[in-house]
């Protein structure tokens, strides 16, 4: 009863919010929108200095498929494409044989964390035509994988050593019937069959036989495995002995339960077909156990510690009428964000920015920012307070203090509300500068939009 | 049934101490099981491991597996490099392989006979 009523409250507050979000989003139809996401760190920021979000993003992986991807996109060299979204990571264009996980898990360096972004969108009405970007970003110092993260490589790694430990005793296996299939052969052909006997009799008894030798080969190479204490060294005196008693009895069972194809003739290859069903086999069992862990490890960025520096760069040019002969710079931004994260999900940021604008190629009017935010999440809820100060070149620095809360209601729906204080003369009616946001996201949490006077 | 990449190959023993080192890189993570004929001496993570003198390895057989998964999201290489030192002879087998499918594994197979 108390989880139905905590449904319907949960529904409840859902087309609540779903109106109230239907009347913020008239409010933040606005020009010169910016997101407080865009100043406390930027995702691709040629994307984010053109304002747009794209749903489909070109990302390469090899040199080759770099070039058709801008050769098929910027064709003309005269028309720029309308809606285009590409970012690549140079560094991993290409192999790099001396670079263990180990390594790269625990330290990562700016060069492998560089990446440059293109990007086009449609210039804002009334202007026709189209702007286009581009952008690079880095993390100077990315932190440290968390105390969590390391313990999900341990489990992780220890199920890639029985994953292997498993191929290695299929593959002795394998080995050991290449030879055994020779004495079947030559001892049956010898003795045990009967001129007399149909094709088919003749076919059932090597059938038979065959998985009798593959049986005791399975049982003399796991007991020999198991015996040795090398192998899957790091598994307690308990995991041990069960996982070679349970891979023998799975491997015994797929064994009894394979029926072979009806033949008319004798074949020399039913070991082949039964290794390769073995094998088969063997890859469920590790796909379905380690991808429990390999999505997490993953998100190998997602959850570092420590300190971390991140900074980008991003310029875009407006082209009137789609020609380039029409192009000049339009906008020019700048962001560094220094950050402290603790274990325990409390992240410490700050952020540095410069926004230009261009006017016949020479910037006028430039703004910067400076702020902090404190973030902290545990399980569905968020909360997090920041400060900003924008500061141009003629006039007072103005500030902006804001309280976010987040409540996850379901998967990607977020109730979100921000309460607080604008900068001097920015909100929509013209009027104080009180912020009273709330809102239903459908995304990652993402914080209401501010909007900000050019 | 995932790829499997084998290399057949010899190596002249002295009778100096022979190392094993492998080297797993674009950084995927894996492990390997080295066989000295049928028996397991090592498995896991092998860097500068004696395998033993080169006057008793003499005529046996080195079996390795080493089992690599993708792990990076923007990129499907795989490697494994091979190293026995003597001190008199450094030898690196190298041998590389691409995924089809994102997060699958490769296995990659080395009989060295010590001669």
């Amino acid at each position: 009863m108390r989880n139905y009523s905590k449904h319907l409250l949960k529904i409840f507050l859902v087309i609540l919010i779903n109106q109230l979000f239907a009347f913020r989003n008239n409010i933040v139809a606005q020009e010169n929108k910016i997101e407080i996401e865009d100043l406390k760190a930027t995702g691709s920021p040629a994307f984010t200095i053109l304002g747009i979000n794209p749903t489909a993003i070109e990302r390469p992986q090899t040199p080759k498929a770099m070039g058709v991807t801008l050769l098929n996109a910027f064709n003309n060299i005269n028309v720029i494409p309308k809606s285009f979204a590409f970012e690549v990571t140079p560094y991993w264009l290409s192999s790099h044989n001396n670079l263990e996980f180990e390594d790269y898990f625990n330290h990562q360096s700016a060069v492998q964390n560089l990446a440059f972004s293109v990007a086009t969108s449609p210039l804002d009405s009334p202007s026709v035509g189209t702007s286009l970007s581009f952008g690079f970003r880095t993390m100077l110092f990315a932190g440290a994988p968390n105390s969590d993260l390391k313990k999900c490589k341990e489990n992780y790694i220890r199920n890639l050593g029985k994953d292997n430990t498993r191929e290695s005793i299929l593959d002795q296996i394998n080995e050991d019937l290449k030879h055994k299939a020779l004495v079947i052969d030559s001892s049956y052909d010898k003795s045990a069959r009967n001129p007399n006997d149909s094709i088919l009799k003749i076919d059932s008894v090597y059938r038979s036989l065959i998985l009798l030798e593959i049986k005791e080969v399975i049982k003399y190479r796991i007991k020999k495995d198991s015996a040795n204490n090398e192998v899957l060294s790091k598994l307690n005196s308990s995991e041990r002995p069960k996982f070679f008693d349970d891979y023998r009895n799975f491997l015994l069972k797929i064994v009894n339960e394979t029926k072979f194809k009806d033949s008319d003739t004798l074949s020399n290859t039913r070991k082949d077909e039964l290794y390769t069903i073995l094998n088969t086999a063997t890859d469920t069992i590790s796909k379905s156990q380690d991808n429990i862990f390999i999505d997490s490890l993953r998100n190998v960025n997602k959850y570092r510690v420590g300190w971390k520096l991140e900074t980008s760069f991003a310029i875009s040019g407006d082209f009137k009428n789609d020609s380039t002969s029409n192009g000049e710079w339009s906008k020019l931004g700048l962001w560094v964000t220094p950050a402290y994260t603790l274990e325990g999900n409390i992240d410490l940021i700050g952020v540095l920015r410069y926004f230009g604008n261009f006017e016949a190629n020479k910037i006028t009017n430039g703004e910067y920012y400076a702020g902090a935010r404190v973030l902290y999440k545990n399980g569905d809820f968020g909360v997090s307070f920041e400060t900003l100060s924008k500061m141009q070149n003629k006039g007072k620095p103005s500030f902006r203090y804001a309280l976010n809360l987040d409540y996850k209601l379901y998967d990607n729906v977020y109730i979100t509300g921000t309460f607080g204080k604008n900068f001097d003369g920015s909100n929509i009616e013209g009027n104080g500068n009180l912020i009273t946001l709330l809102g239903i996201n459908f995304g990652m949490g993402k914080n209401p939009v501010v909007s900000l006077k050019k | 049934m995932r790829k499997k990449i084998t290399f057949d190959t010899q190596f002249l023993v002295s009778t100096n101490d022979i190392f094993l080192t492998i080297v797993i890189g674009n950084p995927n993570p894996g492990s390997s099981i080295v066989r000295l004929g049928e028996d397991v001496i090592i498995e896991g993570i092998v860097k500068n491991f004696k395998i033993g003198n080169g006057r008793s390895l003499k005529g046996k057989k080195l079996i390795i597996l080493t089992t690599v998964q993708d792990f990076l999201i923007n990129s499907n290489l795989t490697s494994v490099t091979f190293v026995l030192d003597d001190g008199v002879t450094t030898k690196k087998y190298f041998l590389d392989g691409t995924v089809d499918v994102d997060k699958d594994k490769i296995d990659y197979k080395i009989n060295i006979d010590l001669k």
